[in-house]
């Protein structure tokens, strides 16, 4: 899937982990693409959680109403840092809320309750994370909360991670969108838009191979070749995405990794 | 041109799975009791050893409490490099002591995983015992214990041979995780369990709790 904003070229990709496909589970990855005018454009990744029963309803869900709700809300013109924020908040809200419609749950604090009497359609069988970046003319803006990462390339070359994998103690248990806490576990970036040149949302899947997992410092020798190949001229944006699909789901990342990977990627064609 | 396989992977280190085995080796432990344990520690070894994964992620480590007072015989190593001992009885049963000097080596073992930029997997201590415990400290050190589960800091796992004190086990054990008995010496039986546990734990991915096996095959119920 993909598209281009003017000056932005998009692509992304989803594919099924080994592991899951052994046990004949779709992807429970989803992300989303939303280009708002010629300047703004949205990013969603979400990772469905592997022992939540409904998780792929879940992330999907979650990416669709965020970006949904952003793109509803927000103006062609050139929005102020505070509103990014304000914005993206309730991109997170609305996953939420749809989440709970989804679950059949009541809002407020009746849920637990309804959880009890209703015990298959409980919010956390729809368990997922939520990555939603926000490009504007001027910033760069990232909310996330749980596992995955957004990393970017600078346009002096160096890569950082702007949101981190924020697992809990234990590297088997991380925040949902879903849990009661989750606000508590929101991470939020904003940078100014002139500075980056490469944008780059990933699902867990990918940490393992892209991230120095003791500082949460992404690997330049995994980003670098990956932004300048998708800047290429050479190929459009399907054929790019057909290319990532298959290094994502070749042996080579495979034995690496058995769970399922997202990666969506823009890169800036101005510089 | 930029090309999609010249990108380099990240090698970061495997994540650990630290577990600790509480052992009796009090003088009640004599005769068939410890060598079955032994053959059950020696099962215990070999079996996890076979796992490749579990070799490198799953890290061991054994405290006794009994012959020669409370002596940690093995600080944590990953599987492949666990030996298992020989253990002999003797002694009374200072299961309190046993269990502090194994709250602060857990609470270490983390700290170092911590320094090192190492994750790992909540932690597990797992006791067997035939008897209660002779030190008065235990309270106390069971009370940290409790702490310590309450705030996700560790599984604990009490398992009582014929002849221990069930009732004061419990009170030492977490009340949604009760002691279990024995069935005759099955320990062999224990340990391969507690090395598929330790398998699949091993193995388990973000936001996934672990169903653990059975345990119907050496408890008795």
């Amino acid at each position: 899937m993909l598209n281009t904003s003017r000056n932005w070229r998009v692509v992304g990709t989803s594919v099924t982990g080994t592991r899951h496909l052994r046990e004949e589970r779709e992807c429970e990855d989803a992300f989303a693409y939303v280009s708002l005018s010629e300047h703004i454009f949205l990013l969603a990744v979400a990772d469905g959680a592997g022992t939540a029963s409904r998780s792929k309803e879940g992330a999907e869900c979650a990416v669709h109403a965020a970006t949904s709700a952003v793109a509803s809300i927000i103006g062609a013109e050139s929005s102020d840092e505070v509103f990014c924020r304000t914005v993206l908040e309730r991109g997170l809200l609305a996953a939420r809320e749809a989440l709970e419609t989804l679950a059949g749950s009541a809002p407020g604090g009746e849920r637990e309750a309804i959880d009890e009497a209703f015990p298959r359609q409980s919010l956390s069988a729809f368990a997922t994370t939520l990555i939603l970046v926000l490009v504007t003319s001027t910033w760069l803006a990232a909310l996330q909360v749980g596992d995955g990462a957004v990393v970017v390339q600078l346009v002096k070359g160096t890569v950082e991670t702007i949101t981190k994998p924020d697992f809990k103690e234990y590297i088997n248990e991380c925040s949902f969108i879903t849990d009661s806490d989750y606000q508590e576990h929101v991470q939020y970036a904003i940078r100014p838009l002139g500075e980056v040149c490469g944008i780059a949302l990933l699902t867990d899947g990918i940490q393992m191979i892209s991230l120095e997992l003791a500082t949460n410092t992404p690997y330049a020798p995994f980003f670098v070749p990956l932004f300048s190949f998708i800047a290429q001229a050479k190929l459009n944006e399907s054929e790019l995405a057909a290319e990532l699909y298959k290094f994502l789901a070749s042996p080579r990342v495979c034995e690496q990794t058995d769970d399922d990977k997202t990666l969506v990627l823009a890169v800036s064609l101005s510089n | 041109m930029a090309a999609l396989d010249e990108i380099e992977f990240v090698s970061n280190p495997d994540p650990r799975c630290p577990c600790l085995l509480l052992l009796d080796t009090s003088g009640s432990m004599q005769g068939s009791r410890i060598e079955e344990l032994n053959r059950g520690l020696q099962t215990f070894q070999e079996h996890i050893q076979q796992d490749q994964l579990a070799r490198r992620r799953c890290e061991i480590a054994v405290i006794t409490f009994g012959n020669g007072g409370v002596q940690t015989l093995q600080d944590f190593v990953t599987a492949d490099e666990f030996q298992a001992p020989e253990l002999t009885p003797g002694g009374g049963t200072p299961m309190g002591a046993a269990l502090s000097r194994g709250l602060d080596l857990l609470r270490a073992r983390k700290q170092t995983y911590r320094e090192n930029g190492v994750a790992y997997y909540r932690p597990w201590i797992f006791l067997i015992t035939d008897g209660e415990p002779t030190d008065d400290t235990w309270p106390q050190a069971a009370q940290r214990l409790h702490e310590e589960c309450e705030k996700n800091g560790l599984v604990f796992f009490a398992v009582g041979v014929a002849g221990a004190n069930m009732q004061k086990l419990a009170q030492i054990a977490m009340p949604n995780r009760p002691p279990v008995m024995l069935q005759g010496l099955m320990f062999v039986e224990m340990f391969v369990w507690l090395s598929r546990s330790q398998q699949s734990i091993s193995r388990s991915k973000v936001g996934e709790q672990v169903a653990l096996p059975p345990i119907s095959g050496w408890a008795a119920i």
